[in-house]
Order: C-alpha cells, then structure tokens, then sequence
C-alpha cells in the first residue's frame, strides 16, 4: 500500500537493470538456492535474494559497466574473481559473495578510493544517505595505508551555477554514473570525463554546469552515489524523514514522484523508480520547479469586491461563499439559468473537475462548461472519436520501445514532454526511424545520436496537405495494410476515403505548390513510414492548434488505419497532451455538450443515470463554450462564471476579446494559487491549493490515472475539492462528500470506463490506465487490441473519415507577410504562473521572438534587439532571435510571460469543429521597436490597480 | 463558423454535406445559438441548408 507515508530510505536499487525473459535459470548464491530471468547479471540476483554485493560504478538504471571493481565475486568453475555487475547468471552456478580473497581486493580498491575523498562524514551533506559511505562500511574499512598526504582532489572548486544542483569535485569518486544518466537515460550526452588517469574528472563539456548543454533533469544527481552531485536543498535542509509517492502537476507525462519531506518542508522531489509513466526519470520542472507552491505571491486568504475598479478586500470564507452565492443566486433569478457557467481546469484532478462540472450542471442549471482543453486537446476528442471510437490515445508510453517507425507532428516533446522524449531517443538510439512534420527544426530533427530520416518542414497551416499527400503515396504505390482493412475497418468509408485520396490533386507533387515540402521527400518519408512493422505516430497542438485540427487528428487516425497500425505495441496514435490532467478533464465530462466519459448529454439514458443520482432533472441542450460564453457576456445573456484553475485571459486567443467578455460580467469567480491575470477581472477570489495540498487522481496522456497525495496542510487551509463542495453548499447543494475517495466514487459509479477505479485500488495497484471494466479488469495499456471500441452504431470497426483540405481564413499579404506560430520551451510551463514563479526563469527569462537570419536582416534587426509583433488582432513587443531553426517566413515565440501576451496577437480563428483556437497561424509583421508598446504599457497599469488589496481595517 | 463547418463537410456533396453540417451543430451548439443565427440566407448554400433542416427538426 501507498497510502501511508513510508519512513524514509533510499530508493531499491538491484545494481543493474531488470532482465526480462521467458526462459529461467537456477543456480546458488551463497548457498541459496534462486531461479532469476536469463540475462539477470549476478550482482542483481544477489540482490534479488537479499544480498548486497558492495558496489559504487553499479545502478540499475543504467547498463552495467565493470569499472569500480569492488563488486568482484568467485563463481565455481571460473577463474580469478569476475565483477558481478558484468556477468550473466549461468545454469547452475555456483557464486560466493565473501570470501578472504574478496574482501581483501575489495579493501584494496577502497583505500584507493578513500585515499582521495574527504573525511567529512559527519558534516557532508550526504551523511548516512551515501553509497561510498555504505560500501565502506560492507568492505570493513578501518585504515587507509596510502595516508592522505598524496596527490588529491579535494580542494578542486565546486560548480553550484545551476540553481537546484551543485557539483563538488572533491566529493566525487569518478564512477561515471552521472556520465552514463545523461548519456542513456537522459539521452542529452551533457557530461563527459574529462583528462585521463589521475587528472580525470567529471566536466559538463568544459563548462559550468549553466553554461552547458545540461538540461537540468536531475538524472545525474539521482545517479550519483556521493554528495558529489546532490540537491541544494539537502545541504541546506537535511536529509528527508519521510516519503510519500504521488505524481507531477506539471506535463501530461505524469511522472510519479517521492515527495521527501522533514515534517511538512518539502526537502526534494525525486522520480520514482516505480512509476509507470517514468520508470524513475524526471525533468526541470517536475523535478525541481515546485517552489511556486510557497511562493510569497501566494493568496490564501479569500477576497471580494463590489466592482473590478475597487481594490481586494481580504474576508473569511463565510463571508467570501455567501457573496459568490447571493451574486449567483441573484443572477440566475434575474436572467436564468443559462447566464451562468463554470470553467473547469486540467491542472486540478479529476475529482475536482469532476465537482466543478457538477455544480455547473446540477447546482446552476446549465451545461455551461469548458475546459482549457478547449484550446489545447479537444480536436483530439472529436477526431479520435469520429474514426476510432473513443477519444483518447490508443498506447501506453512504453509501446515506443517496440516502435520502428515514429512520425512526430506537430510536437516538441524534447521541450514540452521531455521524459517521453526521453524514451522516445532510447528506441532511436536503438535503430528506430525518425520522420519529423514541424515547420520549425525541432531538436530532435538533430540533436547527439539522434537524426531524423526525414523533416518535412511544411508552411504552418498544412498538415491537412502533408497527410493527405502521404496517403495519397500509401495508397496508389499499393503500401496499404489491406488485411487489417478488411477485418478492423468499415469497407465503403475506407473505399471513399481511398478514392478521395488517390486523386490527382492530392499527390505531393501537386501539394508541394501549398505545403513548401519537396514532392521527392514527402514520398520517401511515406514508403518508410508503411513499410516498417511497427509504425507510432505522436502528435501536439502543432496539430490541433489550427483551423483543421480535428482534420488533421482524423487524417493521423486514417493514416494509422491504413498502414494497419492499430492494436498492439509499437504502433498507434498518440496524443502528447499538453497539461498534466488534460485527458482526465475531458474525460470528467468537462465539454459543454457531454457528460462523464463521452456521452452526449442529450442522449436521454445517461442523462437519466445522472438525474437519478443526483437528484435534479439535467438541460438535455449543449451549453455555451468558452468562447460563446464571451460572447454571450458581451450581448448581456452571461453573466456569472467560476473559474477552477485557469487562466484564460492569457491563455485564450485574442486578449482583447477576452477582457472585454469578463469585463461584462457581474460576477467572476476565480479561484487559483495566485491573482492570475483573469483574476484582473473578478469579484471573488478563492484561493486554492497546490497538488501537494490534496488527495486526487490525475489521469495522464496513456490514460493512466495516477494518485495524487497530500503531503502538507494546504496553505488557504482547504482542498480545491472542499472550496468548490462549500460553494455548492452556499448555493443550497446538499453535499456532502468526506473525501476525494468518495468523489472517485461517484465517478466509477456514473461513467463506465471507471468502472472499476478507486482510490483504494489505486493504492494497492499504482495505476491503472482505462477502460477499467468487467471487459478490461485490469485496466488497457492498449486500445482498440481486437477491434474498436463500439460507437453509437455498435460495430467497433474504424472509420476513415475523408479530410478535405481546406486553407486557413488567416492569410499573410503585403501588411502582415511573415506567418507566426507559437509553443514552450523546456524550462517554462504554460502561461508560467508556476514556473515563473521559481529559479527556472534563469533559463528564461522573457518570450523571445525566433526570426530567420534573411527576415532578421531585411528588417534591420540584430540578434537582441526589441522588435515590434504585429497581426491584424493587436501588437506587442518583445526582443528577437535570430536563428535558422525558423524556415524563411516563418517566426515563433513562446506564451509564458504576461509583459509579452503572445495572445494579443494571435486571432480567434479557430477549429471548425471544436473551436479550439488557431494559436500556430498568424499572419505578422516584425518591424524593429524602442520599447513596449503602448498595450504592454497599459496592461502594467491596469494589473497594478487591479491587484490591490486594501489594508485590514 | 457555421461556413467553415460546411466547408469542411463540403466534399461528402451537396445533401449529405448538409445533412452532416445539420447534425455536426445539432451536437455542439447551443440552442440559443442555432436560434441566434436569424437569417441564414446570406450563409454558404449548404450551411443555409443545415439550418433549414434544424429549423424543421425542431
């Protein structure tokens, strides 16, 4: 069980990694007798049977390396002591693991060791939490014969650049661990061994660890055996008493963490080797961006105020619930129930979002509910859903470690995912093939021991083309899976879609003219992708951000189905959701137009199954999305909305159009860790808690539902979940839930593909990706194994949708020439409101616009300077540069930083299906510019008077 | 909005197109938008179409 905190200790570590195989093998350690997986090393089968062969170069997340030889063994039948770390179990052998000869060699390479390395124990931040230490004590270390007077290292200057990290030389033994982490797991290749003999030294490349190619992952520090590299906060804290395992707030990855604390101070979050998501890897954010949550711009305190013009006035919970819920009630009296409406958030759980959607649908009375997956995933749900069924990805991460074929489009998971990304260089640094779709060089398209085969670097807006084309070669050059058609696929769509797509004007040659992709690579990157065993197609909102992202989702999911890349390992259609419970709000029923796990909510028997629980008849009408609600407030029709966690004045297209639909309205109602930039707009302010103040679940981008656990008080005092039950209980809802367990609870009871879900489960079994039901007990790693899950039609089969291209209404011309397109960047999160809000701003410190050195130059602007960003919907400044990662015509920026408001500019053009905004297109000028523009100016302004808070009385 | 749903639906040809535009906003729209729409004779012919339909269907 997980639920209680564990006292602390160090992660299990078995020395070198897991062996998996059918065939088993017998043999004696020490006399006792074990049977182990062929391929197990020695050292790991020891450990296996409860042994610890001394070791420092060995840990089981990295591939053996023989190098410390204190792990030496006798095996019968072998001459001299062999390294255990290095030798595969045998039939029958026979292996000591201490013996005179052993632990004479063993303190012999000790005292070398020992003989330059400081003896400070006692005060050495790393004391009784050290391996070297460890394995002193295993070998019976007493005296070190070469005395300390020699040659040594122990005065060599420590590297505490990076601001989560340090490295100290003198404390470091030279085991290479930190090396090999970068290299294998983390896939950077930042760290090498510099000089030779005595003089070598672990070096980030002849750099500071700042200066360098290090991307602050963490895997280097989790490797190292010594205080050589440790977290800054166990030299100034101590080292943790206890952990608890939950799972990261920040990407769709879901990576599970140990939150180490001393009483309730966070000491570190370190990866859990456990974790299903990232088997014990972890990124900058996740790892070491989580000083937000104490942040001194932290609001815990609720707030209220008659009009938006007054400053904050600080009250208590009582008083701040009866002001929302006598505005509500006052509203909803006076214009109805459809002028009210809730914003739920994939950065909180699932049973949060959960509530938020409930009190929207059950407690205000309308299905006025969206959620920030309208502007990032929901092409995703509509795509998915129309061809496959169901509207979620169809793999588990590991699936990529069978994969031989990957497309990535319309991604940058080295930035934005980066510990799938992760994995994902493992299997190409094994021999997988690489095609990149991305109109900027992303860096996997280069990057060390990894090279894409083919970059297709299309004019943004023209994934529909690209895909279309590459069907277009599968088909008329015979490269379909006509087998997995036949038995998976509806026939006639399959056939229209195939005669669709073979016509003339879809070839690449004729797309070539729109898309700016070569004819000839476009073929070749096609023939690979169909002509592998296992093809995987990942994607980002570089493929739902634009006005055909649903078609684009569906031309992915046509394109899997076609080359019959469906339903096992290695291959499927994988969306790379951007936040970190994205799939989980979509799947809580957060869409204005269904409830809980897909359902339409006009279909009449799932609306029954909730109005029979919950006890209050349901609008079978789809409410208003976030965008219609905006402009429903500016026509006076909408007039109340709670937001959870969500921040869509910056986050939403087109500021402008934002503001000015809060602005009408009388009662905003947000509800956040911090006064966000919406909060510019509220009359109520409840402070929420951070992922480490509550007990949920988040379910990641495999569908995996992970738990989430309390681990300190929340600060505002109150779970998020308790918040929005005490404003339904304000509005007159009876509710009255104890836990967030009973929450889970009435979802598994309500949505079928929960079915079997709870907390208790969750507990005992660590995750569980869904459908969770009678069907799939235990949960579906992959979907769709034996046939699509049955639509409203019921016979499971795939559709092929046919996907028209059709150009974006945003067109450059002589005004605004350059196309814009925008994304993140690996240090940064979303709108920042977290990241910022930590020491990863030295990574990034303001949005940078990337221009092309021939744009750059035409404009007379220089690699620094501040340039203005204009397009037809606003401007604003911000400094360029200039890089060839951008193609000619294109610039992109990142959206983190509130003084930038990258969303001035962009319009709200949007997805034909799903209004999901149009972020990756705009047409733009770039001109150079003095100093902020006079929106920026303005917008200071207005957030200074609109954060004030009065003074108590 | 509605013209760029029809234009995607477009290529499934004339009354299918239409038919699958009609059901597309019967899904996602609110009623009070489909009823907002007013005069919908200015609209692509086949969104003009969609929402004759709607108006039929009630």
């Amino acid at each position: 069980m997980l639920t209680e905190p564990q006292p602390y200790a160090p992660q299990a570590d078995f020395g070198t990694p897991e062996a998996v195989s059918e065939t088993m093998v017998a043999l004696t350690i020490d006399g006792r007798r074990l049977t182990v997986p062929a391929g197990t090393s020695v050292m790991r089968a020891a450990a296996l049977a409860g042994g610890a062969i001394p070791r420092l170069c060995a840990t089981d997340s990295l591939a053996a390396f023989g190098s410390c030889r204190l792990c030496l063994v006798e095996i019968d039948g072998m001459k001299g002591t062999p390294a255990s770390c290095t030798t595969p179990v045998a039939e029958g052998m026979a292996v000591r693991t201490q013996t005179p000869r052993l632990q004479r060699l063993r303190r012999g390479v000790m005292e070398l060791t020992i003989s330059d390395h400081p003896l400070d124990c006692l005060t050495c931040s790393a004391s009784n939490d050290c391996e070297l230490q460890d394995a002193a004590a295993q070998v019976g270390l007493r005296d070190v014969r070469y005395g300390y007077a020699g040659a040594n290292h122990l005065d060599a200057a420590a590297d505490a650049s990076n601001p989560y990290f340090a490295f100290d030389p003198a404390k470091c033994i030279v085991c290479s661990r930190c090396v090999r982490a970068c290299d294998e797991v983390q896939g950077t290749f930042a760290l090498t061994i510099a000089g030779r003999g005595f003089d070598s030294q672990v070096s980030p490349g002849g750099e500071s660890f700042l200066g360098s190619e290090c991307v602050s992952c963490g895997a280097c520090v989790a490797a190292c055996p010594t205080a050589a590299l440790e977290e800054k906060s166990i030299a100034a804290i101590g080292k943790p008493e206890r952990a608890v395992i939950t799972t990261c707030a920040y990407c769709g990855v879901g990576c599970a963490f140990r939150a180490e604390l001393r009483g309730e101070q966070l000491v570190r979050m370190v990866p859990w080797k456990d974790g299903k998501a990232n088997h014990g890897h972890s990124c900058v954010k996740g790892r070491f961006a989580w000083g937000y949550a104490h942040h001194r711009d932290r609001i815990t305190t609720p707030m209220i105020r008659e009009r938006i013009d007054q400053p904050w006035r600080e009250v208590g919970w009582d008083e701040a619930l009866g002001f929302a819920a006598a505005r509500l009630k006052e509203i909803k009296a006076r214009h109805g129930a459809q002028a009210l409406g809730g914003i739920t958030s994939s950065r909180c759980t699932n049973e949060e979002t959960f509530l938020v959607q409930k009190l929207v649908r059950a407690g205000f009375g309308s299905n006025n509910v969206d959620t920030c997956a309208r502007v990032c995933h929901s092409p995703t749900g509509y795509g998915l859903k129309a061809t496959f069924g169901t509207s979620a990805g169809t793999q588990d991460f590991d699936s990529v470690m069978a994969a031989d074929v990957i497309l990535v489009i319309g991604a940058n998971p080295t930035d934005a995912h980066p510990v799938f990304a992760s994995r994902l260089k493992q299997r190409l640094r094994q021999g997988a093939k690489l095609i990149v779709v991305d109109p900027r060089r992303i860096d996997l398209v280069r990057s060390p021991h990894v090279a894409a085969a083919h970059h297709l670097a299309l004019q943004p807006g023209t994934n529909v083309a690209v895909l279309t084309a590459m069907a277009h070669v599968i088909v008329t050059e015979g490269l379909v899976d006509e087998g997995f058609i036949a038995a998976r696929c509806e026939r006639d769509e399959y056939q229209d879609w195939a005669r669709f797509v073979c016509e003339p004007r879809h070839s690449p040659e004729a797309l070539a003219a729109v898309t700016r992709v070569p004819a000839g690579d476009l073929r070749a990157a096609a023939r690979l992708f169909a002509s592998q065993r296992n093809g995987a197609i990942y994607y980002g909102l570089g493929v739902t951000e634009h006005s055909q992202g649903s078609s684009t989702v569906m031309a992915i999911a046509n394109l899997a189905m076609a080359t019959g890349n469906i339903g096992r390992a290695g291959v499927g259609v994988n969306p790379l959701r951007g936040q970190n419970n994205v799939q989980g709000a979509c799947d809580m029923g957060s869409f204005p137009h269904e409830l809980s796990g897909y359902r339409h909510i006009s279909d009449g028997a799932t609306r029954a199954l909730f109005e029979k629980d919950w006890g209050v008849a349901l609008d079978p009408d789809p409410g208003l999305r976030i965008p219609d609600m905006l402009d429903a407030a500016r026509d006076g029709s909408f007039r109340a909305l709670y937001i959870q966690g969500e921040d869509i004045l910056q986050s939403d297209p087109d500021t402008h159009h934002v503001a000015a639909g809060l602005a009408a309205m009388e009662c905003v109602i947000v509800h956040d860790l911090f006064l966000n930039e919406t909060a510019s707009y509220a009359h109520v302010f409840l402070p929420g808690s951070s992922f480490l103040e509550k007990t949920g679940t988040f379910t990641n981008a495999e569908r995996r539902i992970q738990m989430v656990r309390r681990v300190m008080t929340p600060a505002n005092g109150l779970e998020d979940w308790e918040v929005t039950q005490a404003l339904a209980r304000a509005l007159g809802l009876d509710w009255r839930y104890d836990s967030s367990a009973a929450i889970m609870d009435e979802i598994a009871r309500l949505t079928p593909s929960f079915a079997g879900v709870s907390h208790e489960r969750l507990d005992a079994e660590g995750s569980l990706q869904w459908p969770v039901d009678a069907a799939h007990p235990d949960g579906s790693p992959v979907m769709h194994v034996d046939g699509f899950v049955p639509g409203p039609n019921g016979k499971g089969r795939g559709k092929f949708v046919v996907t028209d291209y059709i150009p974006t209404d945003e067109r450059t011309g002589l005004r605004f020439p350059l196309l814009l397109t925008t994304g993140r960047i690996l240090s940064q999160y979303n709108v920042g409101a977290q990241t910022r809000r930590t020491d990863n701003s030295i990574w990034h410190e303001e949005d940078l616009l990337e221009i092309h050195p021939t744009d750059a130059e035409s404009r007379g602007l220089a690699e620094g300077d501040r340039a203005r960003l204009a397009s037809r919907t606003g401007e604003t400044t911000l400094r360029v540069h200039v890089t060839e990662r951008v193609a000619p015509g294109v610039v992109y920026t990142t959206f983190h930083h509130p003084a930038t408001q990258a969303n001035v500019v962009t319009t709200d053009y949007s997805d034909w299906a799903t209004n999901c905004p149009e972020y990756k297109v705009t047409a733009v000028q770039v001109t150079p510019s003095n100093g902020p523009s006079a929106w920026q100016e303005d917008y200071a302004d207005l957030t200074a008077r609109a954060r004030r808070i009065a003074p108590a009385a | 909005m509605a013209n760029q749903i029809a234009a995607n639906f477009a290529i499934a040809g004339g009354e299918a197109a239409a038919r699958a535009t009609a059901e597309h906003i019967r899904q996602f729209w609110n009623s009070r938008m489909i009823a907002a729409m007013g005069d919908t004779s200015g609209l692509d012919p086949i969104a003009a179409a969609a929402f004759a339909q709607l108006r039929i269907d009630g």
